[in-house]
C-alpha cells in the first residue's frame, strides 16, 4: 500500500471510527432515556420522552443509527414498559420504523390500550408486510378495535381487503358492520358495488345510509376510472338516498345527455334541491342543454330564475342569449340584475342593444353592471353592434354605446366618436368627447384641434381639453403635440385661443413658450390671463424670468399670486433653485406672500431650500409655515443627506411651534433612527438547556446567571450584525435553548428611560438584577416589538437579557433611547 | 362508549321525534331570499360561541341548536342564543350526531378544536348540511382532500373561517393584483410555529365534560384543564401550532395575493442554522413564501418594481381600483357564506381554497418535524420521493372515528 494510499484510509478509518464514537453516544443516550421513560406517567419528567423523540428524528439522516434506534423500539414494545412508554414508540415508529418492527407491532392490535397505536404506525407505512398485517388482525381482533382495523385498511385501500370486508358487512356488531360499508366504499369496483347492493336489501337502518353513502363512492370511483354507465347504474340505484348527490352523480354520468333529466328536476323541485340542481347547470354544455334550460326558466319563481340565469351565463352559451335578453325587463330587480351580468359572460352582438338600453335607463347596481356587460362582451361583431347602435334615436343609448365604445379601446370607431363630439345631445357630446380622448391618436389631433376651436358649444372646450392631453400623453413627439396647437392658434377666434394656449403647457417646447409669450402682449384679457396661468404650470423653468417680470409688474393682483407660485415652482426645477428661492422670498412684499412662498419651498427636497426657511423659524408670523415646510422638505431631503435633515428635523422639535409639526419632526427622527443606536457590546454565556424540556421551560427556568453558579462569560464576537445580534452564529442553530447576555450602560445623572427590544423568540429583562421585562413569543426577530420604561441611576448600569429559542432563528436586537423614542446622547456603554 | 356512528335520520325520528316535542321552527325546506335558514352551533368554547354571536346578526339565520362535549361551554352558548332571541328553544346537546341526523337543520357553524373539524364537517354533509368551518379547517391534508370530495359529491356549500385574508388583507391585495410591485417575486409570512407533543399531567376529569368525546379521533390521553380552554393549539394530536392557527390567515393572505390559493408549492424547505435561515415555500413559477421575518409583521412582498408595506408609510397608500373577487355576499365572511347557502355559489374560502391553504401550513410543519427539505406535487397533492414524510399526511384516527 502506497503512503499516500494510506493515508486516505487511516483518515476515513479515523472519520468512521469517529461517526461510530458519535453514533455509540447517541445509541447510549437513547438507553439512558428509555430506561428513565420506561414507567413514564404524564405528569412526571417528561425530558426522557422529548428525548427519545428528538433522537429518533435525528435518527432519519444516518440509517444505522436508526436501525438501533427502531430494535430499541422493538425491544420496549415486547418489554413490560409503561403503556404510555409503548404509545410513544408505536408514534415514533411510524416515522422511523421498517418491516423489522411490523411483527411486535402486529401483535399490539388486539390489546385495547395500544391497538390504536398499532395502527397510528402501521396504517401510513407503505410496505405491503403492513398490509399483511393488518389483515391479520382484522381475524384476530373484534368490536371498536376490529372496526378500527378496518378503517386503517380501508384508508391505505388495501385490495386484498375486499372478501373480509363483504364478510363483515354482514357483522352482527353494527359499528364493524358500518366500518365494512365504508371500507367496500373506499375500495370500491364491482364486487363492492355488488356486495352493498345485496346487504342493503336486509340491511338494519341504521346501516342502509352507510351502505348508500359507500355506494355514492364506488359510484364516484367508476366516473373517475371513466366507467359511466356503471356509474349512472349505482346512482340510478340510490332512489330516495342523498338526492343532490345522486343527481349530481347521474348528472356526471350522462354528460349532456342528461340535460332534459336535469332540466325536469329543476322544473320539479323547489327548495334547496332546486336550487343545487341549477347549482349543475354549467357542467353540461351544449345548445341542446341550452335549450334544455330555457325552456324551464319561465316557470321558476323569481329567485330560481336569478340563479337559472347566472347558471346559463356561467355556461357562457350564445344560444341562451335570447332567453337572458329577455330577462333584462323582468319586473324584478334581481332578474334582471341577473340577465344583465350574464349577458356580459354568455351574450353575443344581439344583446348590445339590450344592454345599452339597460344602461341608458336604469340606475344604480344595474347601470353599473350594464356597463360592465358591455365592455366585456366577447363574442364577435359586438363593435359594429354598439356602432350602430350609437346613431340611436335616443339620446341616453347613443351616449351609453359610444361610453361602450370607449370602455372596449374599439379604435375603428374614431370616426364616428369624433362626429358624435357634435351631437346636438349634450350627454352624448361629452361621452363622445371623452371617447375621443381615449381612441384618438396622433393622426386625429387636427381634428381634435379644429373641435376645440370650434366646438358645438363654448363650455365643451374644457372637456375637450382633457380629451387633447390625454392623446398627448400617447404621442410621444413633443414637436408634434405643439405644432398640432401652434397650426390652429394663428387663424383661431379669440375665443378658442386660451384654451389653445392652455393645451402648450403638455408639449412645452420653445417654440410653444414663444406663442405664449406673445399671447402676454395681447389685449384681450382672457388670451392674457390663459398666457399667464400657462406660464405658471409651465413643465420646466425656462419662463421664470417671465414671472418674475409680471410679479413686478402692475398686473393684477391674482396674475402676480400665480406668477410668485409659479415661479417657487420652477425654483424647485431649476439648477439655480437657491437664487430663485431667495429671490422670491425678496419679491413677497407681504406676510401672505412669504407664506405662499413658504409653502411653494414645502415641495423643495435641496438643503438650500431647507436653509431659506428655516431662517423664517424665527419669525413670528411665518414659523408655523416656515417649520412645516422645513420638515417637509428634511423628509425628502434624508435620503440624500440624512445627517443635515435630521438636524433641521431635531431644531424644529425644540422649536415652539405647533405641537402637531414637532410630532411629524420626531417621527422622521425615529423612523430614520429605527436601525441606529443599538447596543452591540455584550458579553454572553450558554447555551442553555432544560434537558428535555422545550422553550416554554427553558424560558421558566431558573439558569446560570440567574442563579449563584458560577458562569463563564465570553466576549459576543459572532453574529453581530448592524443593529442585530444572531445568537446561532454564536452557539449554532439550536432549539429551545437560552443564552444570556450582558452589558454596563453608564448614565451621568439618574433618568428615565426607555428599553427599545426586539427578540425571535422570548427574552427577559434585568436591569440591576431587578427583572423588567419578560415576554414568552414564538416571533421573528423585528426592531422595537417590545418597549420597557426603565430608571437608570447614576453610573453604571447593569443591563442582562435572556435570549430563548423556540424554534428557528435565535436573535435579538436592544438599546436604551429617551421615554419619546429620541437618543440618549450622554450615556455609554461597555462590557466589564 | 356506545357506538352510533352512522346514526340515520329514519332511526332518529323514528326514537326521538315523537318525544323531542321540537318547538315551531321556520322550515328550511324551502327558503328564499326574505326567509331564514337554522343553523346549529358546534363546539362552543369562546371563539364558537364569538362565531355564533356574530351568525345571529343576519336576519337569514336562526340559531336552534348548540353542542359541546363541555356542559358549561353548552349552557352557556344556550344562554346567549335564547337571551337574543327572546326564548328558551334552543336545543342543547353534547354528541354532534345528534345534531347532524336533524332533518330540521340547514347548516352548521363549527368551532370545536382542529382535530375534530374534518369528521364534524363530513358527517353535517352527508346529512344534507352546509357548513362555517373556523380556521384551521384541518389537521391532515388528507383530511382536507376528504373534505373537498365530500362537499362536492353531496353538493354542499362549505366556508372556511379565515375571515382576515379578505378583511385584513385587501389592502395587499389590490396592491398586488394592480401590479404595483410588478411581478411578485417574494413574500413573508410573520406567525408562530409547529405543534409538539403533549405531555401535559394529568388531571380529574371535572364534572359535565365528556373527554372521550372531547379526544374523539386523538389518542388516548388523560385530561387536563389546559385543552378545554384553548391550550390544545400547542400540540400536535390537536392542532398544527401557529403555523395553522394564524397561519391559515398569513398564509392564506399570502397565496390570494400572489393567485397560487388553488394550487401549491413544489419544495418546501426548513432552516438549516446556515445558508436556509427561514422555512421557505418554492412555487413552479419561482415565487417564494418565507415563514417569519420581513418588516410588515404577518405580511410583506418584494416583486420587480417594489416592495409592501412601504418601510416608511406603512400601507397608507392608496391601493388601485381595481376589481379583486371576495365576498359574493354582504357582511363578511359569515354574510358571504349566507349568501351561498342561498345561491348555492361558491364562498370566498370554499373548502378547496381552505384546504390548499392549510395543506401548505401542514407541509410546513412536516419540514420543521424531520427537519428535511420536501418535494410537493400540488396537482396530484403527494410528496415526491419521500415515504417516511408522506406517512405524515395523515394519521390514523382512534377506533371508532374515520371520516
Amino acid at each position: 500500500m502506497t503512503s499516500i494510499r494510506a493515508f486516505f484510509v487511516a483518515i476515513i478509518a479515523v472519520l468512521i471510527t469517529a461517526s461510530a464514537g458519535a453514533q455509540q453516544s447517541a445509541i447510549v443516550q437513547l438507553d439512558e432515556a428509555i430506561k428513565a421513560a420506561a414507567d413514564f406517567k404524564p405528569g412526571a419528567d417528561s425530558g426522557p420522552m422529548c428525548s427519545i423523540e428528538n433522537m429518533a428524528i435525528a435518527s432519519l439522516a444516518d440509517e444505522p443509527l436508526r436501525a438501533a434506534v427502531e430494535e430499541r423500539f422493538i425491544a420496549v414494545l415486547k418489554s413490560g414498559a409503561g403503556v404510555d412508554m409503548k404509545m410513544l414508540c408505536c408514534r415514533l415508529l411510524q416515522t422511523v420504523g421498517t418491516d423489522k418492527c411490523i411483527p411486535v407491532i402486529e401483535s399490539l392490535l388486539t390489546d385495547p390500550a395500544l391497538s390504536h397505536g398499532a395502527r397510528y404506525a402501521l396504517g401510513p407505512m407503505e410496505s405491503p408486510a403492513a398490509g399483511d398485517a393488518l389483515l391479520r388482525g382484522l381475524r384476530r381482533t373484534r368490536g371498536a378495535m376490529q372496526a378500527g382495523v378496518i378503517n386503517t385498511l380501508a384508508d391505505r385501500r388495501e385490495p386484498r381487503a375486499m372478501t373480509a370486508f363483504v364478510q363483515l358487512l354482514r357483522s352482527d356488531d353494527p359499528q364493524v358492520a358500518s366500518a365494512a360499508a365504508r371500507g367496500l366504499g373506499r375500495l370500491g369496483g364491482d364486487d363492492a358495488v355488488e356486495a352493498l347492493r345485496t346487504a342493503r336489501t336486509t340491511a338494519s337502518d341504521a346501516l342502509i345510509d352507510d351502505i348508500n353513502d359507500a355506494l355514492l363512492v364506488c359510484a364516484e370511483k367508476y366516473l373517475s376510472d371513466g366507467l359511466n354507465d356503471k356509474a349512472y347504474v349505482t346512482y340510478n340505484h340510490l332512489s330516495g338516498h342523498r338526492p343532490i348527490a345522486r343527481l349530481r352523480g347521474i348528472v356526471a354520468a350522462r354528460g349532456s345527455d342528461s340535460a332534459a333529466f336535469l332540466a325536469t328536476a329543476i322544473k320539479d323541485s323547489n327548495g334547496q334541491m332546486q336550487k343545487s340542481a341549477i347549482a349543475l347547470v354549467p357542467l353540461l354544455k351544449g345548445a341542446a342543454a341550452t335549450s334544455a334550460f330555457v325552456e324551464v326558466l319561465a316557470s321558476l319563481s323569481a329567485e330560481g330564475q336569478e340563479l337559472m340565469i347566472r347558471a346559463l351565463g356561467e355556461r357562457g352559451d350564445a344560444t341562451a342569449t335570447a332567453a337572458i335578453a329577455a330577462a333584462t325587463r323582468s319586473e324584478h330587480e334581481q332578474v334582471r340584475l341577473a340577465a344583465v351580468d350574464a349577458l356580459g359572460a354568455a351574450g353575443d352582438a344581439s344583446a348590445v342593444s339590450v344592454l345599452a338600453a339597460a344602461a341608458a335607463k336604469a340606475a344604480g347596481a344595474e347601470k353599473l353592471v350594464a356597463r360592465a356587460s358591455l365592455a366585456r362582451l366577447g363574442a364577435p361583431g359586438v363593435d359594429a353592434a354598439l356602432l350602430k347602435v350609437s346613431a340611436h334615436s335616443d339620446a341616453a343609448i347613443r351616449a351609453e354605446s359610444i361610453r361602450a365604445l370607449a370602455d372596449r379601446k374599439a379604435v375603428d370607431a374614431k370616426n364616428r366618436v369624433l362626429e358624435a363630439s357634435r351631437d346636438d345631445d349634450q350627454v352624448v357630446r361629452r361621452e363622445a368627447i371623452r371617447a375621443a380622448g381615449i381612441l384618438a391618436d396622433r393622426g386625429d389631433l387636427p381634428a381634435m384641434i379644429a373641435l376645440m376651436v370650434l366646438p358645438k358649444e363654448p363650455a365643451d372646450r374644457s372637456v375637450i381639453e382633457q380629451a387633447i392631453v390625454s392623446v398627448f400623453a400617447r404621442v410621444e413627439d413633443k414637436t408634434v403635440q405643439a405644432d398640432s396647437v401652434l397650426r390652429a392658434l394663428t387663424s383661431a377666434p379669440v375665443e378658442a385661443r386660451p384654451s389653445l394656449l392652455k393645451l402648450l403647457r403638455i408639449p412645452g417646447t420653445p417654440d410653444a413658450l414663444a406663442a405664449v409669450r406673445a399671447g402676454l402682449a395681447v389685449g384681450d384679457e382672457s388670451i392674457r390671463d390663459a398666457a399667464v396661468r400657462t406660464l405658471a404650470d409651465w413643465p420646466d423653468a425656462a419662463p421664470a424670468d417671465d414671472l418674475l417680470r409680471i410679479v413686478n409688474s402692475d398686473s393684477s393682483r391674482v396674475h402676480k399670486v400665480l406668477a410668485l407660485r409659479g415661479y417657487v415652482r420652477m425654483a424647485g426645477l431649476s439648477q439655480n433653485g437657491t437664487a430663485m428661492y431667495a429671490r422670491a422670498m425678496e419679491l413677497a412684499r407681504t406676510v401672505d406672500d412669504r407664506k405662499l412662498v413658504l409653502a411653494g419651498l414645502g415641495n423643495a427636497d435641496s438643503a438650500d431650500a431647507l436653509a431659506l426657511v428655516e431662517k423664517h423659524m424665527a419669525d413670528e408670523a411665518l414659523k408655523a409655515e416656515a417649520a412645516l415646510a422645513a420638515v417637509q422638505i428634511a423628509d425628502r431631503l434624508r435620503i440624500r443627506d440624512a445627517t443635515g435633515a435630521k438636524a433641521a428635523l431635531t431644531r424644529v422639535v425644540a422649536a415652539e411651534v405647533d405641537g402637531g409639526v414637532r410630532k411629524k419632526a420626531q417621527d422622521i427622527i425615529n423612523e430614520m433612527e429605527q436601525f441606529e443606536g443599538y447596543i452591540l457590546t455584550w458579553l454572553t454565556a450558554g447555551p442553555y438547556i432544560v434537558k428535555g424540556k422545550d422553550s416554554r421551560a427553558v424560558f421558566d427556568a431558573v439558569l446560570g446567571p440567574e442563579t449563584s453558579e458560577a458562569v463563564k462569560w465570553q466576549r459576543l464576537d459572532k453574529g453581530v450584525g448592524a443593529w442585530d445580534i444572531n445568537l446561532e452564529s454564536m452557539y449554532g442553530g439550536r432549539d429551545h435553548v437560552a443564552a444570556y447576555v450582558k452589558t454596563r450602560v453608564w448614565s451621568p445623572k439618574p433618568q428615565e428611560a426607555r428599553l427599545e427590544l426586539g427578540s425571535d423568540d422570548a427574552i427577559k429583562v434585568w436591569l440591576n438584577g431587578k427583572l423588567v421585562h419578560a415576554n414568552y413569543q414564538h416571533r421573528g426577530l423585528q426592531p422595537r416589538q417590545d418597549t420597557v420604561d426603565v430608571n437608570l441611576k447614576e453610573g453604571h448600569n447593569d443591563l442582562m437579557l435572556k435570549v430563548v429559542d423556540h424554534e428557528g432563528g435565535w436573535q435579538f436586537c436592544a438599546r436604551i433611547r429617551k421615554p419619546g423614542g429620541s437618543a440618549i446622547a450622554d450615556i455609554r456603554i461597555q462590557t466589564e | 362508549m356506545k357506538y352510533r356512528m352512522g346514526i340515520t335520520r329514519r332511526s332518529f325520528l323514528r326514537t326521538t321525534a315523537a318525544a323531542a316535542g321540537f318547538p315551531m321552527i321556520v322550515s328550511s325546506r324551502v327558503f328564499g331570499a326574505n326567509e331564514r335558514f337554522t343553523l346549529a352551533g358546534i363546539g362552543m368554547g369562546g371563539q364558537g360561541r364569538g362565531d355564533l354571536g356574530g351568525a345571529m346578526g343576519f336576519s337569514e339565520v336562526q340559531v336552534v341548536a348548540v353542542c359541546d362535549v363541555v356542559a358549561d361551554h353548552c349552557q352557556q352558548a344556550k344562554r346567549m342564543v335564547d337571551n337574543r332571541y327572546g326564548n328558551s328553544d334552543c336545543k342543547a346537546y353534547e354528541d354532534f350526531r345528534d345534531v347532524v341526523a336533524r332533518d330540521d337543520i340547514d347548516a352548521v357553524l363549527i368551532g370545536t378544536p382542529d382535530h375534530w373539524h374534518a369528521i364534524i364537517a363530513i358527517e353535517a354533509m352527508k346529512h344534507g348540511k352546509d357548513v362555517y368551518c373556523e380556521k384551521p379547517e384541518t389537521l391532515t391534508v388528507r383530511q382536507g382532500q376528504e373534505m373537498v370530495k365530500v362537499a362536492r359529491r353531496y353538493g354542499r356549500v362549505f366556508s372556511g373561517g379565515s375571515q382576515r385574508v379578505w378583511d385584513d388583507y385587501h389592502w395587499f391585495h389590490r396592491m398586488v393584483w394592480g401590479g404595483r410591485i410588478g411581478e411578485p417575486k417574494e413574500a413573508w409570512v410573520g406567525v408562530g410555529g409547529p405543534s409538539e407533543e403533549c405531555y401535559l399531567p394529568p388531571e380529574g376529569v371535572p364534572a359535565g365534560v365528556n373527554w372521550d368525546l372531547w379526544l374523539g379521533p386523538a389518542p388516548e390521553r388523560a385530561f387536563h384543564g389546559s385543552l378545554i380552554r384553548g391550550g390544545f393549539r400547542q400540540f400536535r394530536d390537536y392542532s398544527g401550532g401557529g403555523m395553522t392557527d394564524w397561519g391559515c390567515h398569513g398564509f392564506g393572505g399570502a397565496l390570494y395575493c400572489l393567485q397560487l390559493h388553488e394550487t401549491g408549492p413544489v419544495r418546501i424547505v426548513p432552516p438549516d442554522g446556515k445558508d436556509v435561515q427561514r422555512l421557505t415555500y418554492i412555487f413552479d413559477n419561482g415565487v417564494r413564501i418565507y415563514h417569519g421575518g420581513g418588516w410588515g409583521g404577518i405580511l410583506s412582498f418584494r416583486g420587480t418594481e417594489g416592495e409592501i408595506p412601504d418601510r416608511t408609510t406603512g400601507t397608507s397608500q392608496s391601493p388601485p381600483n381595481i376589481h379583486v373577487p371576495n365576498y359574493k355576499g354582504r357582511g363578511g365572511i359569515f354574510g358571504d357564506f349566507v349568501h351561498c347557502v342561498r345561491t348555492r355559489q361558491m364562498p370566498f374560502r370554499d373548502v378547496a381554497v381552505a384546504h390548499r391553504t392549510a395543506s401548505l401550513c401542514h407541509l410546513g410543519n412536516i419540514a420543521y418535524w424531520l427537519k428535511r427539505p420536501l418535494q410537493w406535487d400540488p396537482v396530484k397533492e403527494q410528496i415526491i420521493g419521500d415515504p417516511v414524510a408522506s406517512r405524515w399526511l395523515d394519521r390514523p384516527m382512534r377506533q371508532p372515528w374515520a371520516l
